[in-house]
């Protein structure tokens, strides 16, 4: 079981997050993910604690943004239960948790499918 | 000929003391102190009598003489080795002339200073000025971009291209009439015809459409074309051409401009810039009255414009497009109204070139660009990049509308046509250049941020 948690918070990476990838401009999803949450997840999953990652405090997100940091969780870790070791906090846009975990469970099955 | 090479390579002759260095012309000697006494030693030099006065070795010491005396003298590099050179040197200002240039462009001294000032200031001056410069060089007759001179005299006797707008110029309410004026400028902006927009007619406009009118007369091609027209009559819509500074664009091209007063912001770009589209939320939160208050759907709308401007908007990878923003403030109904826009290949112009819209013709009956748009934003194709997680940027922007975070929803691409909130899908009359996106927002669309109330107490 998870015995505490590690807190990342997208803006003390960025309040104006971008797009996808690196070369799509400047604070992308790949270079939050990279930089920020992988370094975190990975702590989190070698001492069993829970990645909260605070979401408020910015001007919003792009669906890209979100779908390569999340889903792109699952796809660099290959970890099928990433979502179980994250919780969003999100009290500015409610609906993000739900979107998130949307493109976490798609990147899962697009694992599995493959795999296959 | 050996003491021939020797004075071509510039070495100093030592002045023999058994020789006498010049006898002739005798006043030479005179004046030597006098600055003037090179000039004056060179005429002299020119007038000298013929060739058989003085034979090769005696020219040599007189010429080497005259270098000794420290007058900074210098054999002409192009001289030949002929003896007759020798006796004759060039004129002064023969030699010290640039052989690249003619006298008459040469100008006297102050004529030259002058250009060189000219040109140093030009260099100094901005890129928009330098364009002015560019196009004003072009109406003298000058050639900035190698155009044969025959072919600008041609084109400044040339009639220019006169093209009306609509009555009702406005993208989002009367697509038909302003894509078929859109269609027929993008075509004129080809040419090197000079284009007038004549706008008297014009009662009804909307920033969309002058968005559009000003991003194609800033393209690379139009630099050298005179654009130019007149205001409407109409003294409402004339308040909005001058607010949008849509005559400056002609003279300009498209400046960015974070803050005008509190009328609009426009920037443009290549790649997603999400500081960018903070900078212009954050104009019209003030204008709202709440300046830390957030747009968030209006954020993720801009982003993904400019990421799909930046990924799809070109048919060749890695060729960027560029893409205007621009956001009005209606103070009048206290709305802020954004227009994106980009002039790629549109996004049912990428359906087209993937084959995808001919299998949906043959396969679903669907034949209208309308439609083809609509389902393009339902996300009903994959991504053209082949990757399952990509393709979600059309399908988040309705969702934003969907969820209310913004007030009105339009897209022009191709010759498709959809405005989400009535519902309206159709296939225009003439091709659009490129995607438009047009959305208001107003304050019942602006949200708080939690973190900063938190830090307020």
């Amino acid at each position: 079981m998870a015995s505490g948690d590690v807190t990342v918070r997208v803006r003390d990476f960025t309040t104006t997050p971008g797009a996808r990838y690196r070369v799509d401009g400047d604070f992308s999803g790949e270079e939050f993910r990279d930089d920020f949450l992988l370094p975190a997840f990975r702590t989190a999953s070698d001492t069993d604690m829970i990645v909260t990652v605070d979401l408020d405090g910015t001007h919003g997100y792009a669906t890209s943004f979100l779908e390569e940091t999340f889903g792109g969780l699952v796809r660099v870790t290959g970890d099928h239960d990433a979502a179980s070791r994250l919780r969003i906090k999100t009290a500015d846009e409610p609906g993000l948790e739900d979107e998130i975990l949307q493109y976490m469970a798609e990147a899962v099955g697009r694992l599995v499918a493959n795999k296959g | 000929m050996v003491l021939r090479s020797s004075i071509r390579r510039g070495h100093a002759r030592p002045r023999s003391p058994t020789v006498k260095p010049c006898t002739w012309p005798p006043e030479t000697r005179v004046i030597e102190s006098l600055p003037a006494a090179k000039l004056v030693r060179e005429r002299h030099a020119t007038k000298a009598p013929g060739p058989q006065a003085h034979s090769s070795t005696q020219t040599s010491i007189r010429e080497g003489w005259a270098r000794g005396t420290g007058s900074g003298w210098r054999w002409p590099r192009t001289s030949t080795t002929s003896s007759s050179c020798l006796r004759y040197p060039l004129r002064t200002r023969d030699r010290h002339r640039p052989r690249t240039r003619t006298h008459q462009t040469l100008g006297t001294a102050a004529e030259t200073m002058r250009r060189k000032k000219r040109r140093r200031r030009n260099k100094q001056a901005s890129r928009y000025e330098q364009r002015r410069i560019r196009r004003n060089k072009w109406r003298q007759g000058a050639s900035p971009y190698n155009v044969s001179r025959e072919r600008r005299q041609r084109h400044r006797h040339e009639p220019r291209t006169t093209l009306q707008p609509p009555n009702h110029f406005s993208l989002c309410d009367a697509p038909d009439e302003a894509v078929e004026f859109f269609s027929r400028l993008a075509t004129q902006t080809k040419l090197t015809t000079p284009i007038w927009v004549n706008s008297d007619h014009v009662t009804q406009v909307t920033p969309d459409a002058l968005v559009v009118l000003t991003a194609l007369l800033s393209r690379d091609n139009c630099e050298c074309i005179s654009t130019g027209g007149t205001l409407p009559s109409d003294p409402r819509v004339r308040q909005i051409y001058k607010d949008s500074d849509v005559f400056k664009s002609f003279e300009h091209g498209w400046e960015d401009v974070s803050a005008r007063g509190n009328v609009y912001s426009r920037q443009s770009g290549y790649k997603a810039q999400s500081t960018t589209a903070a900078h212009s939320i954050t104009f019209v939160c003030r204008q709202l009255g709440n300046p830390t208050g957030k747009l968030k759907g209006v954020y993720r709308i801009l982003v993904e414009c400019m990421t799909n401007t930046f990924n799809h908007a070109s048919i060749e990878s890695g060729h960027e497009h560029e893409w205007f923003m621009h956001t009005y403030f209606d103070k009048s109904r206290r709305t802020a109204c954004f227009t994106f826009y980009d002039f790629g290949v549109g996004i049912v112009g990428s359906l087209w070139i993937r084959g995808i819209a001919a299998q949906l013709k043959s396969a679903l009956g669907i034949s209208s660009q309308g439609d083809l748009l609509r389902e393009a934003f339902n996300r009903t194709f994959p991504s053209r990049t082949g990757r399952q997680e990509r393709g979600l940027g059309l399908l988040g922007i309705k969702r934003v509308f969907e969820a209310g975070k913004v007030s009105r929803l339009v897209a022009v691409a191709n010759r498709g046509y959809i405005d989400f909130g009535s519902g309206v899908a159709k296939e225009l009359a003439s091709e659009f250049p490129g995607t438009l996106l047009y959305w208001e927002v107003d304050a019942t669309h602006m949200t708080h941020d939690s973190t900063q109330e938190a830090a307020d107490g």
